[in-house]
C-alpha cells in the first residue's frame, strides 16, 4: 500500500509544478505595437506621421462596413464638397448624391457622413497631437525632429481648417472677431471634452500652427509629405477664406514664384491627374499598388475608367452650362465629352454607361489594375487662382490679377489672350477658371460658402433633380451651410452641451 | 438474395441442431421498465454459452436452455445490459433505458452527478432524442429542447450554426454565447464538425451554480457535449443511411410582378413632379403626361410589346395592349434547385470488464437548395478506455473531420448588401429585368455556341440597367463563375489517466487538443462583377487554430453511514492560438485555374496571430444525508491573458442545496406524489469574451487592456503606424450572479412530471465601450460600468397522456418567461443609441428607439411623423394632430422591445406498436420585429423591386391609407427608419416531425439483425409569422437582413443494428 502514498505525493507535486510561469498570461498582439516604443527617436516618430498620411487615403473605418466604400479618407470629403455643389453630378440617386448632394445627411445628426468627416479630421489631430507633444524629447538630429514637428503642425492646421469650414459659420473678414462657434480645439494629446472654440480662435490656432511649420522650413521627403510648400499653400487657402488678401498674396506668390512645382503641360494635363511626380502636384496621397483599394479609393469613385459598379453606371458629369463656357482651344475642354460615343470616348468595357458631359479628367494609373491614382491634395494652379483672386480683391492690383490669371490660362489654352475684365467680371472670370480647373478636387462647396453665395442648381441644364431628392437651391446664409455636430459627439463630449448648430 | 436465403437456411438448420441438445424452454416478455412497452429485438444470450435469441415484435421470446444454465444476459441498443437469473420457465423482464440512466446520471462540470444531487439548473438531451432529428450542425437541435433555451433559425447554408441564448442576455458588448465543452474540455472547433450521431448526451448548464466550475467563461451558460462509448457486452454495429430533400423553408416576400411594376414606378415619378422637394410642382395632368413619356427612360428596360412611351397611360394604368415579350424574371427560381442531403453513418462499440471502445465513421453530403452551396464532411472517431490495473484507467477519444464546401455569400459571411449575395440581389431587382439577354424584339440573344447570354451589361447589345436594378451585375452568372470554397481539417483529441489511491481518492490528469486547419479560397472571375475590374482575383486564407487544455483533477468520494461526501480539486491551463495568413493576387492568366501562379499582380498579403491563455484553480465539495438533503459549493480562480496583471485574477463560486421531499416520512402516505424535490442555488461566474463589433470574423478582443499603435498603416513604401487603443489596465471581468430556485415533481407514478424554476441573473461590471468624444484621439475606451439583470421563469411539463400496451402519447411542453432590465449605464453616456435601439437604465437591452411614425396625410399622401419639440418647419395639422413630414425633425421614442413576453415549445410523441411519431413546435408570443427587408421593398428607387403593399399606397387626394405616396424624390424620407416598420414578432414554427417504423423481429430475425428502423423526418416544415417572408427567428435583436433563408427538409432513412 506504500506505493499509493508515493503516488499521492507525486500527484500533488504534479499539481504544483504545472502551475504556470508568471508570464504565461502576458500575451501580445502581432499586428500592433506598444505606444511607449514609438517616440523614442525621430525616425520612429516619422512612422507615426506616415500612419496619418496613410489614414488620409484609406477608406474610413469609423462608420459601419456598408457605408465605408465611398468614404476614402480626405479624398472622400473632397468628393462630397463637389457633389454638394452644382458642378459635379450623376444621373441617379446614389453615393454622394443621395446623402451629400441632397443636403440631407450633413443635417442629420446621426448620419454616417457626419461621423466620417468629423472623425476623419479629429483622428488626424489626435495622432499628430501625440507627435507634437513627444517629438521634442525624442532622440535624433534636430533637423529630423523639426521636419516631423513641422509636418505634424501642418497636418493639424489642415485638419482644423477642414473642420471649421464645415461645422462653423463662415468666416466673415468684416465682422472680426468671429465669435460664432467653431469646433472643439484640442491642442495637446491629453485634451478631452473640450467645448467649441470660436471660429476666430480656431483660425488663430490654424494660422499659428501653419506659421510655426513654415518657420521650421521642412523639406518633404516626397510629395505625400506636408513640407514647407504645403504649409504655405494651406496658409494661402486659409488667408483667402479669412478674406485676408495680403497674406493670401504673400503665401501663394511664394509658391508661384519659386516655381518648384511648375504648371502641367498640355500633354500632362491629359494624363489623368493620377501621378504626383508630375510637376504641378504640391501635395498628394501616393498609394502603392497594394494600397490601391479597388472599390474604395478616391479614384474608384471619380476616375472614368475605374471598373467599379459606381463608376460604370454613374459617369461623373460636369455642369453643362459651365462646360459650354470653356474655350474650344482650352485643354480643359477635353476633360469632358458633351456627346460621348464609342469612338470619341472609349471605355474599358461594354457595361460602362456613356452620358453627355461625362468626365475623363481623372483616370486610373492602370486600367485593369486596382483603381490606383495619386490623390491631388494641392496643385500649383490653385495657388495661381488664389493669387489672382486675392489681387483682384485688393484695390489697385487688378492688373497683377489679370497677369497671374493669364499665366495660368495660357498654359491651358495656347490661343488665350490676357483678360480685359475688371471688377466683379474679373473676379467671376477667376472663379470660372477655379471651377473648371479644380473640378472634382473638393473646392466648390467651400468656395460657395466662403463667398457667401447661394447654391443654385436650377441654372444647370443637365442637373438631375431626382438624384438629390429634388434639392435644387439653397439660399446663401441658410442654416444648412453649417454641418451639424455628430450626435455621437454631442452625447459623449460633456463640453458641448447646448452647442449644437441650429 | 441467394446469399440471404442461404444465411436464413443456415440459421434455421443450426437452431434445429441446437434444439436437439436442449432440454427446457424458457419463455417470457421483455418490456421497457419505464413505460411497460414491449421491446422487440432484444438479444438474449444464455450466460456462458454462445446461444442467442431475440424478442419478437411483441417483445416475447422463447429460448431452449441447457439444464445447467443459470442466467440470461439481455442486451439492447439504448438500454442497460442486464443479467437475469433463470427462476422459472416464464420470465417477465423489465429493461432500463440507458438514456433513462443518463437522465439520472448527468454530465456536469468536471464529472457526472445524479440528477437528484443537482442543486442548480441543468437540462439534458439524450442520444434517443437526437435520433429523431436530421442534424448537420448540433446547434440546430437545441431550439425548444428545454425552457430558457432559445436559438435563432440559423441559416440555410449547409453546415452553418444557430446562435444560442440561455436565459436571456448577459452582456451588452461581450459575447452572449454559451461556452461549449466537448468531452470534458472547452471546444474551440466548429460545431458543424461534430458528427451528431456520436453524441451520447448534451447537458445545458443554465445557472451559475451548475456552471461555476467553468469560472470566467461560464457567464452565458455552458453546453456540454459528451460522445458515445462502448456500453454493451455484446458487440454492436449500427449502420444508418438517410436521404433528404430540401427547399427554401420560408417563402419570399410578396413582391409585385412585371405588370404592376411599371404603373407603380409611374406613380413614383409622377408624384415627384407634382410634389417636388423644393419649389412648386407641375399640374397633375402635365405630370402624368411627362411620367408616361419618360418612365421607360428611368427604368430603361421595356419587356412589353408596346412603344416605350406607351407602356403606362396618363391614367396611370398599364397599356391594355401591353403583353410581355418574355418571362424570365424569377431570379430566385434560377438560383434554386432541389437540395439533397445524404448521410451514411456506421458505428460499432463494445465493452467488457476491462476495456470499452466505440468507433464511428460518417459521411455527409448536404447540397443546399441554392446553387453552388454545399457541405461535404467525413468524420471518424475512436473512443477507447481501458482499466489497465485496478488502480489505473486510461482512455483516449480521438476524432477527425474533414469538410469541404461551396459557400453562398450572404449577411452571415459579411456580404449583406453585396451584389454577389443572391438573397440581396434576387430580392431587390425589379421584376422587369430578365436573367438572360433578349434583343429589342424579345428574342433571346445567343452566343456562338447557341446558348443564351446572361444579361450582365457586357453581353452583345446590352443596355445598362438603372442603378436600383444593380447595373452591370448578374448574380446568377457571377455565382456560376465565381468560387467561394471553404475547407477544414479538424482534429480533436481527449486523453486521460485515472489513478485511484487510498481507497477514496482519484487523480485524473487530462490532456485535450483541438486543432483546426481552415482554408478558404475566394475567386472572382474576370468577366462580370468585382473581379472584372482587375481581370479576375483570387484570395486564399489559411487560419489554423490550435487550442489545448491540460487539467489535473483530484477527487474524493466517501460514504460514512448516512453521510456521503464528494470533493474535487484541480488545476487547469488553457492555451488558444489563432493565426491568419491571407493573400490576394489579381489579373488571371488562363481560365479554370484559381491558384496563384495563374495570376499576375500581387495585391495584398497579410496575417497575424492571437494568443489567449487562461490558468485556473478550482474545487468543489458536495455532501448529502440519506440522499435526502444535498448541499454543495464550488469555487474557481481564473487568470486570463485578456486582462492586465492588475486585474486578471478573478474568483468565482457557487453554493446550492436541494431537498428530496418525497423521501421524507411524512410523504409516505401521499402515494400520488412520486417525486418532489426543492432546490435553490446562488453563484457568480464571469465573462471576458469582449466582442469587437467592427470585426466581422474572429471578433474577440484579446489585448484590450494595452495601448497600441496599429501596424500596417504604411504610406506608400514608408512604414506607418496609427494610434489604435488606449490602455485600460483597470479593466476586469464582467460578473454574472445567478439565483435559481425550483421545484421538480412527479405525480401519479410519474405520469405527470414537471419542473418549475425561477431565476434572477444579474450582470454587473458590464464591459462597455464607453464612447469618448469623436474629437478625442481614441473614441471608445472599455470600462466595466453597466449592470443589467435577466429574470424569468422556466417551466417544463411533461405527461403520458395515454399509456397502454400498444399506444402511448407523451406531451412535453416548455414555457419561458423572461424579463431583461438595464440597471446601470456609464455616467458619461447614460444613453447609448445605435441603429434602431437605445440602451438606458430601466429599459431592456433590445428596446427600440425610433422616429415616431404617425401615418399618412390623406390630402397629399405624405408620410407623417410626430415632430420633435421646438420644431417649426415642415409642420402640418392632420386630424387635429400637429405632425411633421420631415423625418429628420421627427421625435424619437421607445417603441417596444425585441424580447418576447413568452417563448416555448411543445413536443408530442406517439407510439403505436412499432410506429413512432413525434413532432416539435416552437413558438414565441410578443416582442417586436423590425422588418428591414420589408422596409427595403417599400422604398422606391428606379429599378428596385416593390412589395405588393405598394399597390395600396396613396394615389388620390382624400384616400385614407397607411402607405404613403410613392415618390421617387421623397422615398428616403417617407421610408426612413421609423416605428412604421415594427411588426409583432409572435410566431409558431413547425420545427421537426419524425415518423418511424421498427420492423417486426419476425421479418429480420433471419438476417441476424437485432433492430431495423425506417423513418421519415421533416425539419423546418413551416413558420407562421405576421408577414409572409418574415422570419422572426432570424435574430435575437429583432432585425433581419439578407441571410440565406433557412431550408425545409424532408428525409427518409433506415437504421440497422447488428
Amino acid at each position: 500500500m506504500k506505493y499509493k502514498k508515493y503516488l499521492l505525493f507525486a500527484g500533488f507535486s504534479l499539481l504544483s509544478i504545472t502551475a504556470c510561469k508568471k508570464d504565461y498570461l502576458d500575451t501580445k498582439p502581432t499586428d500592433q505595437v506598444d505606444n511607449s516604443a514609438l517616440f523614442t527617436s525621430a525616425a520612429n516618430a516619422k512612422n507615426a506621421l506616415n500612419g496619418v498620411y496613410r489614414y488620409m487615403f484609406e477608406r474610413s473605418t469609423t462608420v459601419p462596413d456598408n457605408a465605408q466604400q465611398n468614404k476614402p479618407g480626405v479624398g472622400g470629403i473632397m468628393l462630397y464638397m463637389d457633389f454638394m455643389g452644382e458642378d459635379v453630378g450623376i444621373s441617379s440617386s446614389n453615393w454622394y448624391t443621395s446623402d451629400g448632394g441632397s443636403w440631407i445627411s450633413h443635417r442629420t445628426d446621426n448620419s454616417t457622413l457626419l461621423t466620417y468627416m468629423y472623425r476623419t479630421y479629429y483622428r488626424i489631430i489626435g495622432n499628430v497631437n501625440y507627435i507634437i507633444d513627444n517629438i521634442d524629447q525624442a532622440s535624433g538630429a534636430a533637423a529630423d525632429k523639426n521636419t516631423v514637428k513641422a509636418e505634424a503642425l501642418t497636418l493639424r492646421g489642415y485638419a482644423y481648417f477642414g473642420l471649421v469650414q464645415l461645422f462653423g459659420k463662415r468666416y466673415d473678414g468684416a465682422a472680426k472677431p468671429n465669435n460664432q462657434l467653431g469646433v472643439p480645439l484640442l491642442l495637446a494629446s491629453t485634451d478631452t471634452n473640450k467645448p467649441r472654440a470660436t471660429v476666430e480662435s480656431v483660425y488663430a490656432a490654424i494660422v499659428s500652427d501653419l506659421e510655426t511649420a513654415i518657420s521650421l522650413n521642412a523639406t518633404a521627403s516626397n510629395k505625400s509629405h506636408a513640407g514647407a510648400a504645403v504649409a504655405k499653400g494651406i496658409r494661402a487657402r486659409v488667408a483667402l477664406v479669412m478674406q485676408d488678401y495680403p497674406n493670401a498674396i504673400k503665401y501663394a506668390k511664394d509658391i508661384v514664384d519659386a516655381n518648384q512645382y511648375p504648371l502641367l503641360s498640355v500633354t500632362d494635363y491629359q494624363a489623368g491627374f493620377n501621378n504626383a511626380t508630375l510637376g504641378e502636384f504640391i501635395w498628394s496621397s501616393m498609394p502603392t499598388l497594394d494600397q490601391g483599394d479597388t472599390f474604395g479609393s478616391y479614384f474608384a469613385q471619380i476616375a472614368y475608367n475605374a471598373n467599379t459598379s459606381f463608376m460604370r453606371g454613374n459617369p461623373k458629369r460636369i455642369n453643362s452650362a459651365l462646360y459650354n463656357q470653356i474655350s474650344a482651344t482650352d485643354v480643359r475642354k477635353k476633360m469632358w465629352e458633351p456627346a460621348p460615343t464609342t469612338v470619341n470616348f472609349p471605355l474599358p468595357a461594354a457595361n460602362f454607361a456613356r452620358q453627355p458631359y461625362m468626365s475623363r479628367k481623372f483616370s486610373v494609373k492602370e486600367v485593369g489594375g486596382p483603381s490606383l491614382g495619386d490623390v491631388p491634395l494641392m496643385r500649383t494652379s490653385e495657388m495661381y487662382l488664389i493669387l489672382a483672386e486675392a489681387y483682384a480683391k485688393t484695390p489697385g492690383s487688378e492688373a497683377a490679377a489679370r497677369t497671374v490669371l493669364f499665366n495660368l490660362v495660357k498654359q491651358r489654352d495656347p490661343s488665350a489672350v490676357i483678360s480685359v475684365n475688371t471688377g466683379q467680371a474679373l473676379i467671376d472670370e477667376i472663379l470660372f477658371n477655379r471651377r473648371i480647373e479644380l473640378w472634382g478636387e473638393g473646392h466648390r462647396w467651400l468656395d460657395l460658402k466662403r463667398l457667401n453665395l447661394p447654391l443654385d442648381r436650377t441654372v444647370v441644364p443637365n442637373y438631375v433633380p431626382t438624384s438629390v431628392a429634388g434639392t435644387l437651391a439653397i439660399p446663401a446664409g441658410d442654416v444648412k451651410w453649417q454641418f451639424l455636430i455628430p450626435r455621437a459627439e454631442m452625447e459623449a463630449n460633456s463640453g458641448l452641451a447646448g452647442q449644437q448648430n441650429p | 438474395m441467394k446469399q440471404k436465403l442461404l444465411l436464413i437456411l443456415m440459421v434455421t438448420v443450426l437452431s434445429y441442431f441446437n434444439a436437439l441438445a436442449q432440454n427446457r424452454t424458457i419463455t417470457g416478455k421483455v418490456v421497457d421498465a419505464d413505460d411497460g412497452l414491449p421491446l422487440p429485438g432484444v438479444s438474449i444470450k444464455i450466460k456462458g454459452t454462445a446461444q442467442l435469441t431475440q424478442t419478437t415484435g411483441q417483445g416475447t421470446f422463447s429460448i431452449s436452455v441447457p439444464a445447467n444454465a443459470q442466467s440470461l444476459v439481455l442486451s439492447y441498443v439504448g438500454y442497460t445490459e442486464q443479467e437475469v437469473r433463470i427462476t422459472g420457465e416464464i420470465l417477465n423482464i423489465r429493461m432500463v433505458s440507458s438514456s433513462k440512466n443518463l437522465q439520472d446520471v448527468i454530465v456536469v462540470a468536471y464529472g457526472t452527478s445524479k440528477k437528484e444531487a443537482i442543486t442548480g439548473s441543468v437540462a439534458t438531451l439524450s442520444a434517443k432524442q437526437l435520433d429523431n432529428r436530421i442534424i448537420t450542425n448540433v446547434t440546430n437541435v437545441l431550439s425548444g429542447v428545454a425552457p430558457g433555451v432559445v436559438t435563432t433559425s440559423g441559416n440555410g447554408q449547409p453546415g452553418s450554426s444557430s446562435a444560442i441564448r440561455i436565459r436571456g442576455f448577459g452582456s451588452i458588448s461581450a459575447s452572449n454565447s454559451p461556452l461549449f465543452v466537448l468531452d470534458g474540455s472547452v471546444y474551440d472547433g466548429e460545431l458543424g464538425d461534430i458528427n451528431a450521431n456520436d453524441i451520447e448526451s448534451i447537458s445545458l448548464l443554465k445557472d451559475a451554480s451548475s456552471s461555476a466550475l467553468y469560472g470566467s467563461r461560464a457567464a452565458n451558460g455552458v453546453v456540454i457535449i459528451t460522445t458515445k462509448k462502448g456500453k454493451s457486452g455484446t458487440p454492436t454495429l449500427n449502420a444508418s443511411y438517410s436521404q433528404g430533400f430540401s427547399k427554401r423553408g420560408i417563402p419570399e416576400y410578396d413582391r409585385v410582378g412585371a405588370l404592376d411594376y411599371y404603373p407603380l414606378m409611374w406613380q413614383a415619378l409622377k408624384n415627384s413632379l407634382v410634389y417636388p422637394a423644393t419649389g412648386t410642382g407641375i399640374s397633375e395632368p402635365a405630370a402624368a403626361t411627362q411620367a408616361s413619356n419618360t418612365i421607360q427612360g428611368q427604368l430603361v428596360y421595356n419587356p412589353f410589346n408596346v412603344p416605350n412611351n406607351q407602356i403606362v397611360g396618363v391614367d396611370g394604368k398599364l397599356n391594355p395592349n401591353a403583353q410581355l415579350r418574355y418571362d424570365d424574371f424569377d431570379w430566385f427560381k434560377q438560383a434554386s434547385r432541389v437540395g439533397k442531403r445524404t448521410e451514411f453513418n456506421v458505428n460499432s462499440s463494445a465493452k467488457n470488464e476491462k476495456t470499452d471502445y466505440y468507433f464511428s465513421m460518417n459521411y455527409l453530403k448536404d447540397n443546399g437548395y441554392l446553387i453552388k452551396t454545399d457541405f461535404e464532411r467525413f468524420n471518424a472517431r475512436v473512443n477507447a478506455n481501458t482499466q489497465l490495473r485496478p488502480w489505473l484507467k486510461t482512455g483516449v477519444n480521438l476524432s477527425g473531420s474533414l469538410s469541404n464546401g461551396n459557400l453562398a455569400q450572404d449577411a452571415s459571411t459579411g456580404s449583406a448588401t453585396a451584389f454577389v449575395n443572391v438573397f440581396n440581389f434576387a430580392r431587390t431587382i425589379g421584376p422587369i429585368y430578365p436573367i438572360h439577354a433578349f434583343d429589342a424584339n424579345g428574342n433571346p440573344v445567343l452566343t456562338t455556341t447557341g446558348e443564351q447570354w446572361y444579361d450582365y451589361g457586357g453581353n452583345p447589345g446590352s443596355v445598362n440597367r438603372p442603378q436600383g436594378a444593380l447595373a452591370g451585375r448578374n448574380v446568377i452568372y457571377e455565382t456560376l463563375l465565381n468560387e467561394v470554397l471553404s475547407r477544414r481539417l479538424a482534429l480533436n483529441g481527449r486523453a486521460y489517466a485515472e489513478i485511484k489511491f487510498l481507497k477514496d481518492f482519484t487523480f485524473k490528469p487530462t490532456f485535450s487538443i483541438d486543432f483546426i486547419n481552415a482554408y478558404s479560397s475566394e475567386y472572382r472571375n474576370p468577366v462580370v462583377g468585382d473581379g472584372s475590374t482587375v481581370g479576375g482575383s483570387s484570395t486564399k486564407r489559411s487560419t489554423p487554430t490550435q487550442s489545448y487544455t491540460f487539467n489535473q483533477v483530484l477527487s474524493y468520494s466517501k460514504t460514512f453511514g448516512n453521510h456521503s461526501v464528494n470533493a474535487l480539486a484541480g488545476h487547469e491551463n488553457y492555451d488558444y492560438d489563432w493565426r491568419r495568413l491571407s493573400a490576394t493576387k489579381q489579373s488571371q492568366i488562363l481560365d479554370g485555374n484559381t491558384e496563384f501562379p495563374n495570376f499576375v499582380t500581387p495585391s495584398d498579403a497579410g496575417g497575424y496571430k492571437d494568443t489567449y491563455r487562461v490558468e485556473s484553480y478550482f474545487g468543489k465539495v458536495g455532501y448529502n444525508y440519506l440522499e435526502k438533503y444535498f448541499v454543495d459549493a464550488s469555487i474557481r480562480r481564473d487568470g486570463t491573458s485578456r486582462l492586465s496583471s492588475k486585474s486578471r485574477w478573478g474568483t468565482f463560486f457557487s453554493a446550492g442545496a436541494s431537498w428530496a421531499v418525497n423521501k421524507e416520512d411524512f410523504m409516505k402516505n401521499m402515494n400520488w406524489i412520486s417525486d418532489l424535490r426543492l432546490k435553490a442555488s446562488y453563484g457568480e461566474v464571469g465573462n471576458d469574451n469582449l466582442i469587437d463589433a467592427n470585426l466581422f470574423e474572429h471578433n474577440s478582443l484579446y489585448y484590450n487592456y494595452q495601448a497600441f499603435y496599429e501596424l500596417g498603416w504604411n504610406n506608400g513604401s514608408e512604414p506607418g503606424l496609427l494610434l489604435a487603443t488606449a490602455a485600460t489596465p483597470e479593466l476586469k471581468w464582467e460578473s454574472v450572479n445567478t439565483f435559481n430556485t425550483g421545484i421538480a415533481f412527479g405525480l401519479f407514478k410519474n405520469r405527470l412530471r414537471g419542473e418549475i424554476e425561477y431565476f434572477k441573473r444579474g450582470s454587473s461590471n458590464l464591459l462597455f465601450a464607453v464612447p469618448q468624444p469623436l474629437s478625442d484621439p481614441i473614441t471608445s475606451i472599455r470600462r466595466n460600468i453597466g449592470s443589467m439583470y435577466n429574470t424569468g421563469i422556466d417551466l417544463q411539463l411533461s405527461g403520458d397522456i395515454l399509456k397502454s400496451e400498444n399506444f402511448n402519447w407523451n406531451l412535453l411542453s416548455n414555457w419561458s418567461w423572461l424579463k431583461n432590465k438595464i440597471t446601470k449605464m456609464p455616467a458619461e453616456t447614460p444613453t447609448v443609441t445605435s441603429g434602431t435601439k437605445r440602451l438606458e437604465v430601466g429599459r431592456d437591452i433590445y428596446a427600440y428607439y425610433l422616429r415616431q411614425w404617425a401615418g399618412v396625410d390623406p390630402a397629399d399622401g405624405s408620410a407623417l411623423f410626430e415632430p420633435n419639440a421646438g420644431v417649426t418647419t415642415n409642420l402640418r395639422t392632420v386630424n387635429g394632430r400637429v405632425l411633421t413630414t420631415d423625418i429628420n425633425n421627427a421625435r424619437s421614442d421607445y417603441s417596444g422591445s425585441a424580447i418576447p413576453d413568452l417563448y416555448g415549445s411543445v413536443t408530442n410523441t406517439f407510439n403505436y406498436k412499432n410506429f413512432g411519431l413525434s413532432f416539435l413546435i416552437t413558438y414565441q408570443i410578443g416582442g417586436k420585429f423590425y422588418d428591414q427587408n420589408y422596409q427595403g421593398l417599400m422604398a422606391t428607387t428606379y429599378g428596385s423591386a416593390l412589395h405588393v403593399d405598394a399597390l395600396n399606397s396613396w394615389m388620390t387626394p382624400g384616400q385614407v391609407t397607411d402607405i404613403p405616396r410613392l415618390d421617387i424624390g421623397r422615398s428616403s424620407q417617407f421610408n426612413g427608419t421609423s416605428s412604421r416598420w415594427l411588426v409583432d414578432a409572435s410566431y409558431i414554427a413547425f420545427r421537426n416531425v419524425n415518423l418511424s417504423y421498427t420492423l417486426p423481429q419476425s421479418w429480420i430475425k433471419g438476417a441476424t439483425l437485432s433492430n431495423v428502423r425506417v423513418f421519415a423526418a421533416g425539419e423546418n416544415l413551416g413558420l407562421i409569422s405576421k408577414r409572409k417572408g418574415m422570419d422572426p427567428t432570424e435574430s435575437f435583436t429583432g432585425l433581419n437582413t439578407t441571410n440565406y433563408v433557412p431550408s425545409r427538409m424532408i428525409s427518409f432513412g433506415i437504421n440497422v443494428s447488428l
